[in-house]
């Protein structure tokens, strides 16, 4: 899907454990990017490459939470390995509900950092594979004239050809030809391809 | 006689005419005014219909035998029955009467034989003819009283419409009387809470929900500095409150209104020369449905509170050391300063160990990651080395100590801690404890942590008693021995001495410091500290202290 490699972004204001994170990461085999402080990583901004944010949260000035809203405003969708070294379970929480991947508590067991970073890669990886046929999607739906548009929201909610044909003021073998029409401009294979097309599609629908 | 049948039909109509005005008048009519349109009535209908007296009895409150003459009109003076008679004594057979719901139309003269007494009676005080109602209210059909008229000066019948007219405004008098009483006693009811609230130094207050409005004592006026004709309302009384308490103020009469639970809350009242005065309030919603009232008393608890704050001033700092401060801030930061090196130690150790597995190992990268490891290492001594020097003992200069009045002093401290609100707390001392030499403070924090520990172990049980004994006591003649006996699940046995260890808990949220503390300050005086369970249930830790010698004060 992409070529380029992953990259494993780390900040944490220690620098003998960043030091040894990435190099802990890279005997791994990741390619690993540093930071001392929240306000570098965002200065810098991660790349369009799949990869994921080992963070700390106790940092000073803005620490791994505050980092991790600022990231949601941007809507950077990096996975994140929230690593601590005095975790609280209110901060567990916090960080869980932000959609954190997993919260570490310094210093962790062997293989926990990598495997944690290895998850939060493949979920990268998905989350970039569903965004970019969303895309892919959408551009299609734009494709389709309004009448085609209207015809798709009748006959994906369930209703007949002659039902929507009633409900447009059309004939039903019109229906029939711009139904035909959405199916292939939305290359959908089957009806049923359609609806799920449609399913994965269902908030760029405007209300009517 | 065509005349006189006309003149009749006049007359009938005009009383008719009178008659529904009063019954009109009646409605809606305040309490304190019924007396006044009883006796007017009494007098209009006298003079239409020429009749020389009508007297309303009432049956005593007090003495239900008794009849009491409440409302009468007799402009021809002279001697007339008494204002307290007892009905059976005077007017057997009448009583009997109206008893049975009957209406007694009557002429002196002709009264039956049943009725000897009371004819005696109606002629020793010259009444020629009478008629007399049974009033009776509520529907249960007890008599409270009567209403009588009647003539003097020669006899009249009682023709049947008349009596059925009359019978009416005897029916308008007798409702009228029965909301009077009730009235009077909801008053009644209202002085004598009044008197109560008063002599307790409370104000008063009924709220109606839907209005807003709010009635309040006098002794309200007097708290919130409103004037005495002053029309209140919950929005007049949040002009009083300390801004910073509108909020829970609120919300306690929002729970109060929607749960139907007590309200008890406690605020703040700013006076407008700028002094606060604290008040508490209960209070409790009632009525069946909506619209509710929310009825309660308030107090001026300002001079309690000031005690309170001014002992939890001079103590809050050893509750919060005690409690959560130090010994929390200190694990933590121990832990983040010390778990800063140990994780570069540890990913340092596993990349290492990777990197030499590698077919052509880095030996260069290999050397530096230990030369780091070593330094971490160094740097997560150097963090302890500092905290022991923080921790080191400095001499405490001992004093002779009374145990007794050191506990009490602990227990009316905590006494404003939220934690021990919902308990008893129950004080078994020994009056005639010997003195004991210590450090006055570090003895108060043991004390502490123990009842803190009993409070947290009855509240993880939630069928436990919320009752906490101190007891203190002499052990032989040398020690002194103080225990905090709770009623929580107890501890289990086996765990005695674990207890004691640091970092060891079994609260959720506890840090396990309490306990060694304890007993290193315990050990220090010369005592011993230890756990066990009674018999009821719970758990009981003591410690004793060695009896101070006279020579070393």
């Amino acid at each position: 899907m992409t070529d380029e490699n992953p990259i494993v972004y780390v900040v944490d204001d220690d620098p003998s454990v960043r030091k040894a994170l990435e190099r802990l990461l890279r005997s791994g085999g990741y390619e690993t990017k540093t930071f001392a402080s929240a306000p570098e990583f965002l200065d810098d901004g991660p790349s369009h490459a799949p990869g994921c944010l080992v963070l700390d949260i106790k940092m000073p000035k803005l620490n791994g939470l505050e980092l991790q809203d600022r990231l949601a405003e941007k809507e950077i969708f990096i996975p994140i390995i929230f690593i601590t070294a005095y975790g609280t379970v209110p901060d567990s929480v916090r960080a869980f509900k932000a959609g954190a991947t997993d919260f570490l508590e310094k210093p962790f067991k062997e293989h926990e950092l990598l495997d944690a970073v290895s998850r939060g890669i493949q979920k990268h990886l998905i989350l970039m594979k569903q965004k970019k046929r969303m895309k892919i999607l959408t551009e299609r739906l734009h494709t389709l004239t309004p009448r085609e548009h209207e015809v798709l929201k009748l006959v994906v909610s369930g209703m007949l050809n002659k039902q929507a044909a009633w409900d447009l003021g059309i004939s039903e073998k019109t229906v029939k030809v711009h139904r035909a029409k959405v199916m292939q401009k939305m290359k959908a294979d089957s009806f049923a391809d359609l609806v799920r097309i449609a399913e994965t599609l269902r908030i760029h629908f405007p209300e009517p | 006689m065509n005349n006189s049948a006309e003149e009749q039909l006049k007359h009938r109509l005009m009383f008719e005419t009178l008659l529904s005005e009063i019954s009109a008048g009646f409605i809606n009519l305040p309490a304190e005014r019924i007396d006044d349109v009883i006796l007017d009535t009494q007098r209009r209908v006298c003079e239409q219909l020429g009749m020389d007296f009508s007297a309303l009895w009432q049956l005593s409150l007090e003495d239900p035998r008794l009849l009491c003459q409440t409302h009468v009109f007799r402009p021809l003076g002279g001697e007339f029955l008494p204002e307290l008679m007892e009905a059976e004594a005077h007017f057997p057979w009448v009583l009997a009467q109206l008893t049975e719901g009957n209406i007694v139309a009557i002429s002196t003269e002709a009264a039956p034989k049943e009725a000897a007494r009371d004819q005696e009676v109606w002629r020793h005080y010259g009444v020629k003819s009478s008629l007399t109602f049974p009033l009776s209210a509520g529907g249960d059909g007890l008599i409270i009283g009567a209403l009588s008229f009647g003539t003097m000066k020669k006899e009249r019948a009682w023709p049947k419409p008349l009596v059925k007219q009359l019978e009416l405004l005897a029916q308008v008098f007798a409702n009228a009387i029965a909301r009077k009483r009730t009235d009077h006693a909801l008053q009644e009811s209202e002085t004598r809470l009044k008197l109560a609230t008063d002599a307790a130094g409370a104000g008063l207050w009924i709220m109606n929900v839907d209005t807003g409005n709010v009635w309040v004592s006098e002794k309200i006026r007097e708290l919130f500095h409103f004037s005495p004709h002053e029309k209140v309302t919950y929005e007049r009384f949040f002009t009083a409150i300390h801004p910073d308490d509108h909020e829970a103020v609120q919300e306690a009469v929002q729970r109060a209104l929607e749960s139907g639970e007590n309200l008890v809350v406690e605020y703040r009242i700013l006076h407008p020369d700028g002094s606060i005065r604290w008040i508490v309030a209960h209070g409790q919603r009632y009525g069946d449905a909506e619209p509710f009232r929310l009825m309660g008393v308030s107090f001026d608890i300002t001079a309690r509170m000031n005690v309170e704050a001014e002992a939890r001033k001079q103590w809050e700092h050893l509750a919060h050391v005690t409690r959560m401060g130090i010994m929390g801030e200190l694990t933590a930061s121990l832990a983040h300063e010390i778990n800063q090196p140990l994780t570069a130690i540890q990913s340092n150790a596993e990349a290492a160990m990777r990197f030499m597995a590698a077919a052509e190992p880095d030996m260069n990268e290999v050397r530096q990651i230990l030369e780091d490891i070593g330094r971490d290492n160094a740097r997560a001594g150097s963090i302890i080395t500092k905290i022991r020097a923080l921790l080191k003992k400095e001499p405490i200069p001992f004093a002779v100590q009374d145990v007794n009045e050191l506990t009490a002093d602990v227990l009316s401290l905590l006494r404003a801690d939220s934690l021990l609100r919902e308990l008893v707390i129950i004080r078994d001392f020994f009056p005639e404890l010997s003195p004991v030499f210590g450090d006055r403070v570090q003895l108060q924090q043991v004390i502490i942590n123990l009842i803190l520990n009993g409070v947290t172990a009855m509240k993880q049980d939630p069928s436990a008693q919320r009752k906490l004994i101190i007891r203190t006591e002499m052990q032989g003649e040398s020690a002194v021995k103080v225990s905090v006996i709770d009623f929580g699940s107890g501890i289990e046995l086996q765990n005695t001495q674990t207890l004691f260890e640091p970092f060891y808990t079994t609260k959720p949220d506890g840090m396990g410091m309490g306990l060694p503390i304890s007993q290193t300050i315990i050990s220090e005086h010369g005592g011993t500290i230890y756990a066990s369970n009674h018999p009821e249930g719970g758990a009981v830790f003591s410690f004793t202290l060695p009896v101070q010698q006279g020579d070393r004060a």
